[in-house]
């Protein structure tokens, strides 16, 4: 599959595809989207990109092996929400409580309103891309 | 008619899915088990309702006709973990053609 | 106070990440943390009382913590002795095989122990009770390329954790009745709850479950067989065990459910169950014929006479007295320090020597002169001379053993007897620990090896701590007064010191004393002539267990080949038929037939997407390729994708739509290592499948008509679309109630079931790290 065709649609698509899996993830608590929908997004660019320059090279550029950086992520979304997640024990409300934050109206910006949860999403972000780039170096290799 | 049309195709949805999960050939098995879940996730879905709007307020929306948010959480998480099963399963049955020689159910029985 | 659970669990996690950086000095990390939490259950002394932090709600399970003067003592117990135990291992661990396993599981020990004696809610505390096993699994077969290791440890795992079940079992029976898993409840008011408990008729079953779960977990006959086993562990892990630890959870559980159980029933079994493994084990302890496994049986035999103390009723002549339940804990106390001493002083002479066998050391004394003092002092305060912390403590219990027998009289005579007999063997098996630094050493003993001083610090201050308990006698018992049981009016009455005339118990020690050193000076003879039946004595219960396990594991596995070895599909096709026929069998009798035609008319876009999906489905079932199935797959996969699309699920399209792809693209690579289609099996068959395909199919039909057009409670939905946004007027910066996005789906997802999230990502990643190790184990051809 690594044609001259593949390989350049692949550079053209597999940007697009990440920048919008950047948007639904930030915009992901007020509209569609969400860490879900993202990872999966990034995985199939990712998968776009292996299937247009195979592993080997994709190791090269990245200068780490995939497979580790892959569990780091998985391991690091878990260790991330857990964390964070044990932080409302400490104030004595339920494991996992999310709270948001209501900043006070700055100029230009209005009122602005910043969600903890947005800390869970990357967790999720993080373990769904890990774990689903794992499955697919995993199976591929 | 929107309950009829539903339950016919969703009916036989299941069906076709439980005709392949009986077959011997395992990876027509696993594409039964796929359809089967793809099946109930429609399921869950129209049990949210299928005519209202999209679960995402704005201020023009009325707040009663939209459709039920906590089915297509749980079936967006259901896709998902999908994708990871699926997988995993998809592997298994390459082992076992690793360690067996064969996807036949019934000569895998033999071989026991 | 959650901070001092936690710490321990949290510092085992980061074990791992620090130990490539500082090797063996991770010891000192965990030393610090213990150092930590002991500051921190320092502070809490003079408190008692109780937190709470809602964790399940709906299940009435809480985090909830209560402290009193018991909790304290062991808590202080467990984080001192984790203090030393780490200082000792940093040491003691040079020479052997380091890995940040040692120190992340004692460290998970460590926690869960505070966590059993600070929690106040059963379920919690039963949770952290099965992790002191899981943990001490880990830690007894830390030497796991040993099989002696891999036995003791697995023992010791079977037998508390049946202990775990029986416990499990006493808290649910409390919970049926109470309706609470409280422990501050429960202890404010422990006559009503076992007055509740008795009329119902379940008194005697939680109080049955209750002691077997501390027998089991104190290594009370015939429970004790783990506990010699478990002494392949490293010394330092045998020290905190088995002598603050591990065994003594199961002693403050008997102390913990004192107020509640204490009775007449309670009295007999404790009594009984002490004395009988205290005069079985001290004898035990002095046929052994290595260091730590004398150690180990003598553990046993005291934990034994704390069993006797708690055992000791509530009320003798009319008179209410909390002499049974203060000398208990005070035992358990002295216990602790000079039991841990010796365990320390046995890994330095290991160490030094290389020695285990007694018989084989001799003459220690010039050599390891400090060693010895030590020794010999530790050795006193367990034999109980006076006037050493183990002598207040054990003339304390006799006063209350005295009293029973006085009390009840006749058979209860026994009692003293036995005890003295106990005692007296008790002296015996310290004489003979002190013995090992006396006489003529042998020639061929190479020389000591140099002690490093991380080892030698636990053990002077473990004798300091000892020494200086005899001069402040009333502050572990001020300690223990302070604890929750209502039976502690007459404390100011206790007796605690030197006996100013001759008493009854003052003799029962000298006579123990004397009785020990007569039978010492002969105990070799003795033993020679019983030599024939001491083997059948030794392992008599360890074989029962052998026995047990291997008939369990041959059922078990009968079993499984019975139910198991039956053709996946034949399960199937059973599970399917059964339930198709229930359930359509419940419909014929709702009569759905006249909701066919309710409803509104079908949208024509969907109708033409549901029919394709169909007939995807259909194509997949007639496709003659593997790839043509798996495209005709993907094909209704898409469909799917557009048909939430077009029922208002744009976020549940978007992931399907990924998904889908991402599912090809595994097939597709997959399929090209599989072989191609095999075709179908005879007519026969295939009609007999279809018949139930059909079955199924019309089953799911009637359910989709009831469900659809049933009219179900949005009320759920209406909670999440509500409380999803904004609050419509806030005051307050930071809002915990409200979810503060527009997406209801994704706010469901991160914040209101956010625990479900979580665990469903966690599949994902499990489904991910199975899917590696699969590929990465072994190939086939490769010989396993």
């Amino acid at each position: 599959m690594t044609t001259l065709i593949t390989q350049t649609a692949a550079r053209i698509v597999a940007p697009l595809i990440f920048v919008t899996a950047a948007i639904l993830f930030i915009q992901g608590h007020n509209s569609i989207g969400g860490g879900f929908i993202s990872a999966v997004l990034i995985v199939s660019a990712i998968a776009l990109l292996y299937i247009a320059y195979g592993t080997s090279d994709l190791t090269r550029l990245l200068n780490i092996s995939p497979s580790t950086l892959n569990r780091r992520l998985l391991v690091s979304g878990l260790l991330l929400i857990i964390i964070t997640g044990s932080v409302p024990i400490l104030l004595n409300m339920p494991f996992l409580t999310q709270a948001f934050l209501i900043l006070p109206p700055l100029p230009f910006l209005g009122e602005l309103k910043i969600s903890g949860a947005i800390l869970f999403d990357l967790g999720v972000l993080f373990t769904v891309t890990g774990s689903l780039l794992s499955i697919l170096s995993g199976v591929s290799r | 008619m929107t309950p009829l049309i539903l339950a016919l195709i969703l009916g036989s949805l299941f069906s076709l899915g439980t005709f392949l999960l009986l077959r011997r050939d395992l990876l027509k098995a696993i594409l039964g088990v796929i359809i089967l879940g793809q099946a109930a996730n429609v399921y869950l879905i129209t049990m949210g309702g299928i005519s209202g709007t999209v679960p995402v307020l704005s201020d023009s929306s009325s707040l009663i006709s939209i459709t039920d948010p906590l089915v297509q959480a749980l079936v967006l998480t259901a896709i998902v973990i999908s994708l990871g099963t699926t997988s995993f399963v998809l592997v298994l049955l390459l082992r076992v053609y690793d360690e067996h020689g064969t996807l036949d159910i019934d000569r895998l029985w033999g071989q026991l | 106070m959650a901070v001092i659970i936690f710490l321990p669990f949290l510092a085992a996690a980061f074990t791992f990440f620090i130990y490539p950086v500082l090797k063996e000095k991770t010891a000192h990390f965990a030393a610090f943390i213990a150092l930590i939490c002991a500051f921190l259950i320092l502070n809490l002394i003079g408190t008692t009382g109780s937190i709470s932090i809602p964790l399940i709600s709906s299940l009435d399970i809480h985090l909830r913590f209560y402290v009193d003067g018991l909790s304290i003592l062991v808590g202080l117990l467990a984080s001192g002795m984790g203090l030393l135990t780490f200082i000792y291992s940093f040491g003691y661990m040079k020479t052997k095989t380091q890995s940040p396993t040692y120190y992340a599981s004692l460290l998970v020990f460590m926690g869960s122990m505070l966590g059993i004696v600070f929690s106040a809610d059963l379920i919690v505390l039963f949770v952290f009770w099965e992790l002191t096993s899981l943990s001490s699994y880990l830690l007894i077969g830390y030497f796991n390329h040993e099989s002696s290791s891999r036995s003791a440890a697995k023992k010791a795992l079977v037998i508390t954790s049946l202990g775990g079940f029986f416990m499990l079992l006493g808290f649910l029976l409390i919970h049926s009745l109470t309706g609470s898993f409280d422990l501050t409840f429960l202890l404010s008011q422990p006559e009503s709850i076992q007055f509740i408990l008795r009329e119902n008729g379940i008194f005697l079953p939680i109080l049955f479950a209750i002691i077997i779960a501390g027998a089991s977990k104190s290594a009370q006959i015939p429970f004790h067989i783990w506990l010699p086993s478990a002494m392949v562990a490293p010394t330092p892990v045998s020290a905190f065990l088995h002598s603050a630890a591990m065994v003594k959870a199961g002693v403050y559980i008997f102390g913990r459910f004192h107020p509640i159980l204490a009775g007449d029933e309670w009295s007999l079994i404790l009594i009984t169950l002490g004395i009988s493994t205290m005069v079985i084990t001290a004898f035990f302890a002095i046929i052994s014929t290595t260091l730590k496994e004398l150690l180990a049986y003598s553990t046993a035999s005291h934990i034994g006479l704390m069993l006797i103390g708690f055992g000791i009723p509530l009320t003798l002549n009319g008179v209410p007295q909390s002499l049974g339940f203060v000398s208990g804990s005070f035992h358990l106390f002295n216990h602790a320090l000079f039991k841990a001493t010796l365990f320390l002083i046995a890994g330095i002479i290991t160490y030094q020597v290389g020695l285990n066998t007694i018989s084989e050391i001799k003459g220690l004394r010039k050599k390891l002169p400090l060693t010895a003092g030590f020794a010999v002092f530790a050795s006193l305060c367990m034999a109980g001379f006076p006037p050493t912390s183990g002598f207040y403590s054990k003339e304390l219990l006799f006063q209350g053993i005295y009293a029973v027998a006085n009390t009840y009289g006749g058979i209860w005579w026994l009692l003293p007897l036995l005890t003295i007999m106990a005692s007296a063997f008790a002296v015996v098996y310290s004489l003979r620990f002190v013995m090992i630094f006396f006489g003529t050493p042998s020639s061929d003993q190479q020389d000591v090896s140099p002690l490093p001083l991380s080892m030698m610090l636990p053990t002077s201050i473990l004798t300091l701590l000892s020494l200086l308990t005899i001069f402040y006698l009333l502050l572990p018992i001020d300690l223990i007064s302070q604890s929750g049981s209502p039976y502690l009016q007459d404390i100011s009455t206790l007796h605690v010191g030197f006996p100013a005339h001759i008493d009854p118990p003052l003799l029962m020690s000298l006579l123990s004393i004397l009785f020990g050193i007569v039978l010492f000076s002969k105990h070799e003879q003795i033993l020679k002539r019983m030599s024939s039946i001491l083997p059948f004595a030794h392992f008599s219960a360890d074989s029962i267990y052998f026995s047990i396990i291997s008939t369990l594991e041959t059922w078990s596995s009968s079993l499984t080949y019975r139910t198991e070895r039956i053709l996946l599909r034949t399960h199937i096709i059973w599970l399917l038929g059964l339930i198709a026929t229930l359930g359509l069998a419940r419909f014929i009798y709702l009569k759905p037939y006249f909701l066919m035609i309710s409803g509104p008319p079908l949208r024509l876009d969907f109708l033409v997407f549901l029919l394709i999906i169909a007939l995807g489905a259909l194509a997949v079932v007639r496709a003659n390729s593997h790839i043509m199935g798996v495209l005709f797959l993907s094909i209704l996969g898409f469909m799917i994708a557009v048909f939430y699309l077009l029922s208002n699920a744009p976020d549940v399209a978007l992931t399907q739509l990924a998904v889908e792809t991402l599912i090809l693209v595994v097939f597709l690579v997959i399929i090209g290592k599989l072989p191609a289609y095999y075709g179908d099996a005879s007519s026969p068959r295939v009609m007999r499948d279809m018949l139930l395909s059909l079955f199924i199919g019309v089953t799911i039909f009637f359910t989709v008509l009831i469900a659809t057009t049933s009219s179900v409670s949005k009320n759920i939905a209406m909670f999440f679309i509500d409380r999803a946004s904004y609050p419509p007027t806030y005051t307050e910066n930071i809002i915990v109630d409200y979810g503060g996005g527009t997406n209801i789906v994704n706010v469901i997802l991160v914040d209101f079931r956010a625990l479900d999230t979580l665990g469903e990502i966690s599949v994902v990643a499990l489904a991910a790290l199975s899917i590696l190790t699969i590929l990465s184990s072994r190939k086939p051809g490769d010989q396993s």
